[in-house]
């Protein structure tokens, strides 16, 4: 399907969840045709500055070894591909991020850069790098550099999960 | 946000033409989405069609222009030409059967971006006759582009192992 009739019956999904479909639809004037897209504007860019947020919670649950708070941050069917082999539901990924989060002298460094959210804000592809510093056993610190791509999902209570944790080492 | 002042536009114009469209439109999304299901699934198997017929250039146009790949015992692929030096590679197999099962794919609403996920078995025969199978779990991140054709932005597959 062409862009233009994308982007059309998005904007009537939209449309119709903000101003509601009465059985008399609404003369919408200039003017709110203007808010509703300033609205839609705001959403999308609330949207991208909560995923770079989350992103960052990630790096102070798993600093701070938090093993709930982390495990809060992905959904119930969510996948986990880049540490250890295929982790596939929230048990097994909780036990591939207690492994990550129990490494010695943990410090993590997200820096995400982009971030693309569907346009009417239910799913969102974030792409970035994830610097891991630990020490090994003669307490020196080892880096480790990978590319990462999330995939979120908005919840029905507004906060976005990550349904797809991927990544891979740079070197 | 790289074309934030064009999307803006869209959208007002969008608004203006869902005012005109009404909202008796509501059942469209459902059929669209089953669409974009179908157009995704039809570009994974054609994906997998060309790497078993070895046609890098067919499998690269499969792709975003800033691709990731992500694969077992290798870097991540960042760039097209780090995923086509990687597919160059790996059509330099002597022989690929490539199969999935389990896919799900989810659509945004919007129908610009979606992600599958599922299972895969790789079998390859190398270059010295050698035959090795691998299972794993892969994701696919879609973008919808401006001609309407799905291509993947990010592309995982991870061992089972």
């Amino acid at each position: 399907m062409r862009q233009p009739m994308r982007l059309l019956l998005a904007a009537v999904v939209t449309a119709c969840l903000v101003v509601g479909c009465s059985k008399q639809p609404q003369q919408l004037s200039k003017d709110d045709l203007a808010k509703l897209a300033a609205e839609l504007a705001q959403s999308h860019a609330a949207d991208e500055a909560a995923i770079r947020a989350a992103d960052q919670d990630f790096v102070k649950c798993a600093e701070g070894k938090d093993l709930d708070k982390c495990m809060s941050l992905y959904a119930d069917d969510a996948v986990l591909l880049g540490i250890g082999p295929a982790s596939i539901g929230k048990e097994n990924i909780r036990k591939a991020i207690q492994g990550l989060i129990s490494a010695p002298g943990l410090k993590i460094t997200v820096t995400t850069t982009s971030v693309t959210v569907a346009a009417l804000g239910d799913l969102a592809l974030d792409q970035g790098t994830v610097e891991v510093t630990t020490t090994d056993k003669k307490g020196k610190p080892q880096t480790s550099t990978s590319q990462y791509a999330l995939t979120w999902k908005k919840e029905g209570d507004g906060s976005w999960k990550i349904a797809a944790d991927t990544s891979a080492p740079l070197k | 946000m790289p074309g934030n002042r064009s999307a803006a536009l869209s959208i007002v114009v969008s608004f203006a033409a869902a005012f005109i469209a009404g909202c008796a439109q509501t059942q469209a999304p459902v059929e669209t989405r089953k669409a974009d299901e179908a157009a995704i699934t039809a570009a994974g198997s054609a994906l997998a069609q060309a790497a078993i017929a070895k046609d890098l250039d067919k499998c690269m146009s499969f792709y975003v222009d800033d691709p990731v790949l992500f694969i077992p015992g290798a870097p991540a692929m960042v760039g097209k030409d780090a995923v086509r030096k990687a597919f160059q590679g790996f059509l330099g197999a002597q022989k690929l059967q490539l199969e999935t099962s389990g896919l799900i794919i989810d659509v945004a609403a919007s129908g610009d971006l979606a992600m599958e996920r599922g299972s895969y078995t790789n079998t390859i025969t190398d270059a010295k006759g050698k035959t090795t199978t691998e299972t794993g779990k892969l994701v696919l991140v879609w973008k919808k582009q401006a001609d309407g054709s799905w291509k993947i932005a990010a592309d995982t597959n991870a061992s089972d192992k």
